[in-house]
């Protein structure tokens, strides 16, 4: 059996897979910029508890919520390490040539991290609860305001959308390529930076390529399935917007307004 | 009258200031429901030749008719992809959306289909293909067979009289080709489509009504399975290696064993040698 990709439509019949998707995808921007504006501590209790909320309402399990973030911890740390030890030399705790390790460096760090980890942890949520082409709907519903100055959106959505889905399968070619280039001597596992590096480098221009090859047989696929930008398209799902639409909006834009208050109170800010 | 007439077509792709001829002179008639194999060598022209019977490539020179429109006249492009459909090699580059259903509505969407008649169509599509209830499945949970005949129920979804295969099976294992082709084999003998089907593997060709042989651009031979898949000069010529069973039987025959008809299939070969006995 195999598993499901990072991100992938579950189909399902909970509040959030019902919620427009117009509505969605503009309560995770408004969501994405809370995280960001969020500089405490109680702000980020709450938005940890919001989540966490959407997350049970969504009916996706917790590892499948998280499991963006799983291949991200070296990351993280890496992250948290740099903060902590280069961020503030004016309070640090001691020195040691360039090191300068901080409690106020390592409390940014946390910040970042647990800003990244939320973002991914909610985009997730919206790509598992949304099919692909309804974020594309979406996403063109949402930007056609620049079709006016004469920027193609509908086509942009498609490309994203497209682009988006097609992240897994390139995934799976990069592996292939890798195992490849290790039966024919790669060092991927070599602990030293500079052979890792010679050993990744010969990887890119396959990997280029066949994104390339994969663009243009997937365009060749499309034109010969009829498509010809957005004009005269249908759409198979559009349905006016409910009650429940608005009021998963406006708790959205509570929760945003709570934490621009908190945010002016400065509450046991953080950063 | 033919669904598709080409009458001395000729294509050139343009690399670098020289023109390389990709077709040359092919004159071919296909009926309404009749089931064409082309088989050659890469390089022999027949990807081009089916990609102007989808109108994917202009014709520069030449005449051709699908499905009685005048494919030399680019106002009828979309009236033709609407007529032909084309299943390509790659599955996972034909989805452009990783739900199913998504998937099939794509075409429909294209064509202005109506959104309250959109799940009909969809819902017909994977029953054809022996894949009801596919509708909200990802296609990263599928064989490589399902994947393709998904791609064929995204193309059957738009109703097309005509459905071209582009070595559809060359990325399958031996049970996802046979899926595909028992596939084929019902849209043709249940849904009555014309199919033409591009394939490297001469043994798929026998199921077709008619074999036709592409060498250098050029069409070399036409006629029944039975008469072009056993003439072994005329396939090696091409470069092709004929079916597994035709080789058998010259091979049985050299022997001295000699089979009353020539098989075409490992089955007809194995009921030739059971009369044997």
């Amino acid at each position: 059996m195999k598993s499901l990709p990072t991100g992938i439509f579950i189909p399902g019949d909970s509040p959030i897979h019902r919620l427009d998707s117009s509505i969605k995808l503009l309560a995770l921007f408004i969501t994405v910029v809370t995280i960001v504006l969020v500089n405490s501590f109680l702000g980020y209790v709450i938005m940890i508890l919001f989540i966490m909320m959407i997350a049970m309402l969504s009916g996706i399990s917790l590892p499948v919520a998280l499991n963006a973030t799983n291949k991200l911890y070296w990351f993280f740390i890496i992250i948290l390490l740099m903060n902590t030890f280069f961020y503030s030399p004016e309070d640090a705790w001691f020195s040691f040539w360039v090191f300068t390790p901080s409690m106020t460096g390592f409390t940014y760090g946390l910040t970042v991290v647990l800003r990244v980890f939320l973002a991914l942890v909610i985009s997730n949520i919206l790509t598992s609860t949304t099919p692909p082409m309804e974020i594309t709907h979406a996403l063109e519903h949402l930007i056609s305001p620049f079709s006016y100055v004469g920027i193609p959106t509908g086509q942009i959505a498609m490309i994203l959308s497209i682009a988006i889905q097609f992240i897994p399968t390139l995934a799976e070619e990069t592996d292939t390529i890798r195992k490849a280039q290790m039966t024919r001597g790669a060092r991927f596992d070599s602990k030293k930076i500079t052979q890792k590096a010679e050993a990744v480098l010969p990887m890119v221009i396959p990997i280029f390529l066949a994104a390339f090859k994969r663009a243009d047989e997937l365009s060749v696929a499309m034109e010969a399935r009829g498509y010809r930008g957005v004009s005269g398209r249908t759409k198979k799902s559009s349905r006016p917007l409910l009650v429940g639409d608005y009021g998963a909006l406006l708790i959205v834009l509570l929760v945003c307004l709570l934490q621009i208050a908190l945010r002016l109170i400065n509450l046991t800010r953080t950063y | 009258m033919p669904i598709i007439q080409a009458k001395n077509l000729s294509h050139s792709y343009g690399f670098e200031g020289k023109h390389n001829r990709s077709i040359e002179d092919i004159t071919l008639g296909v009926k309404k429901g009749e089931w064409i194999a082309i088989l050659g060598q890469n390089g022999s022209g027949k990807t081009t030749f089916v990609k102007h019977i989808n109108a994917l490539l202009p014709v520069q020179q030449g005449e051709l008719t699908v499905a009685g429109y005048d494919a030399t006249n680019p106002a009828n492009i979309w009236a033709i992809r609407q007529k032909c459909g084309m299943v390509f090699q790659d599955p996972n580059n034909q989805f452009v959306s990783s739900v199913i259903e998504e998937d099939l509505s794509f075409g429909l969407e294209n064509y202005g289909v109506p959104q309250s008649e959109i799940p009909g169509h969809v819902k017909r599509a994977l029953e054809i293909v022996g894949m009801p209830g596919f509708e909200m499945k990802s296609t990263h949970m599928l064989s490589g067979g399902q994947k393709q005949r998904i791609a064929i129920a995204g193309v059957l979804a738009i109703n097309p009289d005509i459905i071209v295969f582009d070595e559809a099976t060359a990325m399958l294992d031996p049970e996802g080709r046979q899926e595909v082709i028992g596939t084929i084999q019902r849209l043709h003998a249940e849904e009555g489509k014309t199919i033409i089907m591009i394939s490297h593997l001469v043994e798929e060709a026998v199921y077709a009504d008619r074999v036709v042989i592409f060498q250098q651009g050029r069409l070399v031979a036409e006629g029944t399975p039975e008469v072009v898949l056993s003439d072994v000069a005329l396939l090696s010529c091409a470069g092709l290696k004929p079916p597994m069973a035709v080789r058998a039987y010259h091979d049985l025959q050299s022997a001295g064993v000699h089979l009353p008809t020539i098989p075409l299939t490992n089955k007809a070969l194995v009921e030739a040698i059971c009369q044997l006995n």
